[in-house]
């Protein structure tokens, strides 16, 4: 029953890695299923199997195909995330993130009042307020700020 | 190139190569020995171990044996893995920056025990 259920699990995996390795993986589970006798450490044993999916079934399907061109580590990731990223629909809401983090920076590092404090909203009506009185309320604020 | 991937080396690849350190080992018995190693702290799972497996083949740290030592009548065939010689270097050399750690934890007298 045990070996039946793992045999499910391992459909989590990737085809890829199940092709090469589920053979093995399942030979593993069966040796040590074997040697963890008694209620303790049955339950050690499978709480150890569903942490080791919890973080190796996320990590083999993150892995690099081996037939793409090799790339340098930082742009390697941020490429595998995008990707990702781009399947699952997400790539619209993270870059909409991103846009508001980084008007935030540009508004902490040009000087924009209440920056340790960014708010979309609140942001925005200081800098329409900036557009109709100049920028000496932006300063004052920045006195403001700063005491 | 191995070097990206394998840089730092984690934990799990590090413990797979000192246990392929002394012989040539199945999957199992890998587990086995790093279990023993670690005095039980380290069970490494079936993914964790052959995506380890996996990523150390690729760097070619170890690699998969054609003959196996057990291949005997009635058994079931493992896969057998052997330390490469850029693997014992690798090791050898993770082993080396930790022992300059542990030299350094030594003088700050922050170990206590039978480690000092």
């Amino acid at each position: 029953m045990s070996e039946k259920i793992y045999a499910w699990l391992l459909k989590l995996y990737p085809m890829r890695f199940r092709e090469e390795y589920g053979a093995s993986a399942l030979q593993l589970f069966r040796d040590r299923l074997g040697t963890e006798r008694g209620v303790f450490r049955r339950f050690r044993f499978w709480f150890d199997v569903i942490a080791d999916l919890a973080i190796s079934v996320p990590r083999e399907h993150w892995r690099r195909k081996p037939s793409a061109p090799a790339m340098g580590g930082s742009f390697r990731i941020s490429e595998e995330a995008v990707a990702a990223m781009t399947k699952r629909g997400a790539l619209a809401p993270a870059v909409f993130v991103s846009l508001f983090v980084v008007l935030g920076l540009t508004m902490a590092g040009s000087g924009i009042p209440n920056t340790c404090s960014f708010s979309p909203r609140t942001s925005l009506l200081r800098l329409s307020r900036l557009g109709t009185s100049g920028t000496s309320e932006g300063s004052k604020d920045v006195g403001g700020a700063t005491n | 190139m191995p070097k990206r991937k394998l840089d730092p080396l984690p934990s799990a690849a590090f413990h797979i190569l000192l246990a392929l350190a002394g012989e040539d080992l199945h999957g199992y018995a890998i587990m086995r020995q790093v279990e023993q190693q670690t005095d039980g702290r380290v069970r490494l799972g079936p993914g964790t171990l052959y995506g380890s497996i996996k990523t150390l083949l690729e760097a070619r740290l170890i690699e998969e044996l054609a003959e196996h030592p057990d291949g005997q009548l009635g058994m079931e065939r493992r896969r057998y893995y052997h330390l490469t010689s850029a693997g014992l270097t690798l090791a050898r050399s993770e082993a080396k920056n930790l022992a300059d750690l542990l030299r350094v934890a030594r003088a700050k007298r922050i170990l206590r025990g039978a480690h000092v």
